[in-house]
């Protein structure tokens, strides 16, 4: 389906926030894979799959730790990535490129700020950073922007689902007092 | 509403009623459409036949008197069709980037139905009857910005004519109002027959639409610090260039003293019953009378005046006043309104704790004072599980706390401010890693650190939290007018009225009405 970048930028959020995450790294997991999509990935499950184990808090706080700093983010040494946490990763290095205004070389394709040269990929569990480089500013200068983001289905569902633990259950004294009006509104 | 009149009046926007198709019952559609210089932009009416039990202006109401979208271009049928299918479901719509914006209104029971009669039997209704609802119709919501699939903001904002904030907004609003003339005649038509008559144009001058707001509106000036400091300063730097500019100029002079003598013909049409407001309304009459033989020779001259002699009613109405006088300035500065918010959101971690700490004690002072005991965290911002609607909850009664909103920024900097006096970390990058759930709220910090006027400078979650105040704040913005509180959180305004419509707008007559 597709969706305008607003509305899945808040359900990202949203999501990753009803996923246990802090508020603000829950904007860091939306803003890194609305990068993916403004690049013009359609989400697919790498959207939140991560979200729904509860797993990825310490490299989203990893790799928000190197963008704090403007530096790149890496992939751990230690454990490889899964081919959905690759993609969040990716989503990161982009910020990091569009932040620093740079090209980052990886090892199977090269990334611009802007994301549009981006092939399309499948999905890949190993990914690394080779080289970067200043942006020529010739670099698809009439390319418009995307305005509408693609995104299976099934995720939009997901992540909906994962939204909803955000919101409290109502009781009727919060429908009555809690928006501050009563229900019959007739002038 | 000022400026885009202003816009189209000077630019010579024309106007088109292309289809007025609406049944004996009030059913049926519509398409009005305002062609400007580069594009034209079209509002897609769906009238409803709602039994008066379904009539609500809660965001819980699921049905409406009218619906609407404002769609960029000229829909064909076939587009019609398709958004027939959507927009009266609102909340439920999926829409296109084709749409920007979605809206609703219902009837004024009171009005609408005299007015018919009248109209219907060859009579002219009250001119008093009018004044006291001053609406036919009253929005519920008008949603834009990417909301259930409508064009984002960004894809927009590149456009002259909708590059100020919510200009679309206003321009559905606009065109609203001439539909909702044009129904009444038509229903009164449907029952009187050829006895009837159409509402005369300056009675209908009269009327605005009114809008009906929540707590929905509320959170959006948290959530938004840097736009919201585009605004306010926005009003502060046309205000200084207006006290800047020496002696009064003659015509600017009489054009705020003409506010002046205006306002007083009007307040008694600003009617409200809440105590609050009933006040605020007391105090601002006293101040017109202030106003109204006051003399100054610049404008600096009577903003001191004002400074020491009026309420803030009189001294806020004043500096409008002041705006009014000078639209060059003004429009001008309302250019500087808008604000990429996609930029700067990295937050710069190099900062030092100590530079961090700073940073709270120069603009968050305020929020540092405080003890945040429980009166000061009394109230909790969350929404609900229902009807997805922002709610205030009361913390020590009802269980909404594990859901809150990040909408407490004052409390949120002191315990980030407490946090980093405990931390041995060699930047805010390192604290930020150890310490995550302050991330949202150092993000905040930096932006309001070039964003002076970002930040409410008070508790939002205090048990003396009046959220009407904040929904008057950004109301203001949009030039609403007759501010009618229901509550402390819930409130009617009115939009437009005394404007020319859409079909009676030129360069002579867009400025000058409100």
């Amino acid at each position: 389906m597709l969706v305008s970048f607003n509305e899945l930028e808040a359900r990202l959020k949203k999501a990753a926030r009803g996923s246990g995450l802090p508020w603000g790294v829950a904007e860091e997991y939306a803003k890194s894979v609305l990068w993916l999509a403004h690049a013009g990935f359609e989400l697919q499950g790498w959207a939140v799959d991560e979200l729904e184990t509860s797993g990825i808090e310490q490299s989203l706080l990893d790799w928000a730790y190197a963008l704090d700093l403007t530096e790149a983010p890496q992939q751990s040494s230690s454990t490889p990535l899964t081919a959905s946490q690759t993609m969040l990763w990716l989503g990161f290095v982009g910020r990091y490129a569009k932040a620093k205004g740079v090209i980052v070389d990886l090892d199977q394709f090269t990334l611009d700020p802007s994301g549009v040269s981006i092939p399309e990929l499948p999905l890949m569990e190993s990914l690394q950073i080779i080289s970067e480089h200043k942006v020529n500013n010739s670099l698809n200068p009439s390319e418009p922007p995307r305005l509408r983001a693609e995104i299976e289905d099934d995720v939009w569902q997901r992540l909906g689902v994962l939204e909803f633990k955000t919101y409290a259950p109502d009781t009727e004294a919060s429908r009555l007092k809690g928006a501050g009006a009563g229900l019959s509104d007739n002038d | 509403m000022r400026q885009l009149l202003r816009r189209l009046g000077r630019e010579s926007w024309r106007y088109e009623r292309r289809v007025f198709d609406i049944d004996a019952q009030g059913v049926g559609r519509a398409v009005y459409t305002l062609h400007g210089p580069e594009r034209s932009y079209s509002l897609v009416a769906f009238a409803h036949d709602l039994p008066p039990e379904m009539r609500s202006d809660r965001v819980i109401a699921q049905a409406w008197d009218a619906t609407f979208t404002l769609y960029d271009g000229v829909p064909d049928e076939t587009e019609v069709d398709r958004l027939e299918q959507q927009v009266p479901g609102q909340e439920t719509a999926r829409l296109t980037e084709h749409e920007l914006c979605l809206a609703r209104a219902n009837r004024s029971v009171r009005l609408w139905d005299y007015v018919v009669e009248e109209l219907s039997l060859g009579r002219q209704p009250s001119a008093s009857e009018l004044a006291n609802v001053g609406y036919l119709m009253r929005t519920t919501a008008v949603y834009g910005s990417g909301k259930f699939g409508m064009r984002d903001r960004f894809g927009i904002a590149d456009r002259a004519e909708l590059q100020a904030p919510f200009q679309a907004e206003m321009m559905t609003v606009f065109l609203i109002r001439t539909f909702v003339r044009d129904l009444l005649n038509h229903s009164a038509a449907v029952k009187g027959g050829a006895s009837s008559v159409t509402l005369a144009p300056e009675l209908a001058r009269l009327l605005g639409i009114g809008n009906s707001t929540g707590l929905g509106m509320a959170p959006f000036l948290v959530n938004h610090p840097r736009l919201i400091d585009r605004w306010i300063s926005a009003r502060e730097s046309a205000l200084a260039e207006i006290t800047a500019s020496g002696l009064f100029q003659t015509q600017s002079l009489a054009v705020a003293r003409q506010k002046v003598l205006k306002a007083i013909e009007n307040l008694p049409r600003w009617r409200s019953t809440h105590p609050y407001q009933v006040e605020r309304v007391a105090s601002l009459k006293s101040d017109l009378e202030s106003l109204s033989h006051a003399d100054w020779d610049s404008p600096s001259e009577s903003i001191d005046w004002a400074e020491q002699h009026l309420s803030s009613e009189g001294k806020e109405f004043w500096a409008t006043c002041l705006l009014e006088a000078y639209p060059q300035i003004a429009d001008r500065w309302a250019e500087q309104m808008s604000i990429d918010e996609s930029r700067g959101f990295e937050i710069d971690g190099r900062w030092t704790l100590t530079q961090t700490q700073a940073a709270i004690a120069e603009h968050f002072g305020w929020a540092l004072q405080r003890v945040w005991d429980d009166a000061d965290t009394a109230r909790v911002w969350y929404v609900s599980q229902e009807k997805l609607e922002p709610r205030l909850g009361e913390r020590a009664e009802e269980p909404v706390e594990p859901f809150e909103q990040p909408l407490a920024p004052g409390r949120d900097m002191a315990r980030f401010a407490q946090a980093l006096g405990g931390s041995s970390a060699v930047n805010l990058a390192g604290f930020l890693r150890a310490f995550p759930e302050f991330r949202h709220t150092a993000r905040r910090l930096q932006w309001v650190c070039s964003s002076p006027y970002g930040e409410i400078h008070d508790n939002t979650i205090s048990a003396e939290l009046k959220p009407i105040d904040m929904l008057r704040l950004k109301l203001s913005f949009f030039g609403a007018t007759y501010f009618d509180p229901r509550s402390d959180r819930w409130l009617r305004i009115c939009m437009y009225p005394y404007a020319p419509y859409a079909d009676e707008l030129n360069a002579e007559n867009c400025d000058g009405w409100a």
